[in-house]
């Protein structure tokens, strides 16, 4: 099964689970209620590979994110870092775990410090996590990290600040700064959609370039399957809380199981005018994650559903490394 | 001809001088079509469009040219004509309009002050004509009372797009309008103004980055650059055959989910500063053609069959 962990896996998510409890009024009653942001998630991340997570707004794949980077404690279920438990981790085991994990986000206009220039940026996971081995030692890793994102020559950068940096230059500090201490994931969150679609595809190219450089894995977040399906090996669809098909990024893209994850590639823009859509597609949005369907929670906007779906399905492999949560994939097997 | 825009300049002042943001711009759009107007940040198409509908701000001023709205010289115009024109003819939904809707009124005060501004019509009639525009935009018209935290984005994008057509507009200028939506909705939202141009015979800019979504709903297409637009044309024409290299380049580096996975190139560098000297072509510095006249000579936009295009070596290039 998938969430076996096995050599080739670098991280291993096992039972995920995070529900956030809904804040009420001082004197209401009743029982509490609760956002299942990860409601059950499986899932493993293999040695060197690009996962990418991808699905709407709300489907919970930041928080899922921000398990892995233990940024938020999970409600029930762990996640295993190349052996190692996360959450029961030791101070001191701790602090090895924290520089092998690294992350880009979304926004490189608010993820980096406006008064800070880019040296001062750049060098301060090795501070934080106590590498400084001497001043000019730091700074060689420093330019190492700028030089190999592409801000070359690097002295012309460390003295700058943010403001005088493109969207596409900024995006590249801050993958510098993710990779200054040599971490091995990284977990990206939508780390081009704020960018404009020419740039996309420089910082894609660097991401991947980094990979075979450093050996890194990525955790990949995304809404948008095609850019998805550029960088990933593997893709994972997931919907309100749970994976509803996983497998390699060609085949899902080609050949996908889930009524869900059929309905995003449909509605993906094409790049082709001949070759517009018509109908198909999805209706209505995600439903919030405080009362999930029951049964298969894509159930009420699935167009397939029928008695069976009733009763929530597990992941079945459909293809060679390929599973979907769908009783149309026993079919499909 | 609804909208012809010729020869038009905006320029911002700024303290580094004059910033050129339009300079020079000329297209035009039949009725019922719809225009997608692409390129990257800071290239102008936003000043472009508040150009047309006369909504600039304060530093920025249109220096030269003329814009002509169903036979109109919209420039001339003085601020109350222009009153009547905003809205009725023409009306913009402006980009984050997601997030311009006032939080503490009900949607349908919103709309309907819209309405009142420009029209002279009864408080019922007033109702009426919401619930036909919430209708039309695919919204439950009992939804109007609601305020906009109780709607999803997409839902108060459609909001967005039924305040635009609530003075039964000819022309709507759509900034970024899906933008900020997700894959689905987005979706959504491009099969709404698709069947609302079907519907009204509305004609349509849609300004965007994104190439993919001018392949899904546009007519025509125009490509900027730098203050310039650098091609136009059928959108056909453009996807298949781009004469001009940054459209070229643009097209490559889209990631397609048609094709089998293949390398995408960017485009290196940045569009140049326009306060400053930029050079004749204004796409010389990052064009891998560019050569010694690029500088020198400003490219002129030439015409073929209706595919136009402003490019010393576009011949050649093209081939």
């Amino acid at each position: 099964m998938i969430s076996e962990s096995s050599t080739e896996s670098l991280v291993a998510v096992k039972d995920l689970k995070k529900w956030f409890p809904v804040r009420r009024g001082l004197i209401s009653r009743g029982p509490r209620n609760f956002v299942h942001a990860v409601d059950g998630v499986n899932i493993e991340i293999r040695r060197g590979e690009v996962l990418s997570l991808v699905g709407e707004s709300g489907c919970g794949k930041t928080t899922l994110a921000r398990l892995v980077l233990r940024l938020i404690p999970p409600t029930e279920g762990t996640v295993i870092f190349d052996g190692q438990d996360l959450f029961s981790a030791t101070k001191n085991e701790m602090r090895k775990l924290r520089v092998q994990v690294q992350a880009v986000f979304q926004d490189p206009y608010a993820s980096l410090d406006p008064k800070k220039t880019i040296l001062q940026t750049v060098m301060e996971p090795l501070a934080v996590n106590k590498l400084h081995e001497n001043a000019s030692r730091t700074y060689e890793r420093v330019y190492e990290a700028l030089d190999a994102v592409g801000l070359s020559p690097p002295r012309l950068f460390v003295g700058k600040f943010p403001y005088e940096l493109s969207g596409g230059q900024r995006q590249r500090v801050a993958i510098a700064r993710a990779i200054v201490i040599n971490p091995r994931l990284i977990v990206a969150d939508e780390p081009v959609s704020m960018l404009d679609v020419s740039i996309r595809a420089e910082i894609l190219n660097l991401m991947l370039d980094l990979r075979r450089k450093f050996n890194l894995t990525y955790l990949f977040i995304t809404h948008d399957l095609a850019v998805a399906r550029y960088v990933s090996d593997r893709m994972a669809v997931m919907y309100l809380g749970k994976i509803v098909e996983v497998g390699p990024a060609e085949d899902i893209c080609a050949r996908p199981v889930h009524p869900y994850t059929k309905a995003l590639l449909s509605a993906l823009p094409t790049t082709d005018p001949r070759k517009r859509q018509r109908g198909v597609g999805l209706k209505g949005e995600v439903p919030n994650a405080i009362e999930i369907p029951a049964g298969c929670r894509f159930r009420p906007r699935c167009l397939f559903a029928f008695e069976k779906c009733g009763v929530e399905p597990e992941l079945i492999k459909v293809d060679k490394d390929h599973y979907a949560a769908c009783y149309l994939a026993e079919q499909a097997a | 001809m609804l909208l012809e825009v010729a020869d038009l300049k905006t320029y911002y002042k700024t303290n580094r001088g004059m910033l050129k943001a339009v300079d020079g711009v000329s297209f035009s759009l039949q009725k019922g079509e719809i225009l997608g107007l692409v390129g990257e940040s800071a290239c102008g198409k936003t000043t472009l469009a508040l150009s047309i509908v006369r909504l600039l701000p304060p530093a920025a001023k249109v220096v030269s040219g003329k814009v002509v709205l169903d036979g109109q010289d919209v420039l001339s115009m003085t601020d109350d004509e222009m009153k009547a024109v905003r809205w009725k003819k023409a009306s913009i939904i402006f980009q984050g309009a997601l997030n311009s809707l006032n939080p503490v009124l009900p949607v349908k005060r919103q709309i309907a002050e819209a309405i009142l501004a420009h029209e002279k019509i009864e408080r019922q009639r007033v109702d009426e004509r919401i619930d036909m525009l919430f209708d039309a935009v695919g919204l439950e018209p009992t939804r109007k009372e609601n305020y906009p935290h109780e709607f999803s984005g997409g839902m108060k994008q459609r909001v967005m797009i039924a305040m635009a057509l609530a003075c039964n507009p000819q022309l709507v200028i759509a900034d970024e309008p899906s933008t900020a939506l997700d894959v689905i909705v987005q979706y959504q939202i491009l099969e709404l103004i698709r069947s609302l141009r079907d519907k009204l015979q509305i004609s349509m800019v849609l300004i965007t980055h994104d190439l993919s979504v001018v392949a899904e709903i546009c007519d025509k297409i125009a490509i900027m650059y730098a203050g310039k637009i650098v091609e136009f044309g059928d959108i056909f024409e453009i996807f298949e055959k781009p004469k001009h290299p940054y459209t070229q380049a643009l097209l490559k580096s889209i990631p397609k989910m048609e094709d089998a996975k293949s390398h995408l190139s960017h485009i290196p560098g940045s569009i140049p500063d326009l306060t400053g000297e930029v050079p004749a072509c204004r796409f010389y510095g990052r064009c891998p053609y560019g050569q010694k006249i690029c500088e020198e000579t400003e490219p002129k936009m030439e015409e073929v069959d209706e595919h136009y295009v402003a490019c010393h070596f576009w011949r050649e290039i093209s081939k």
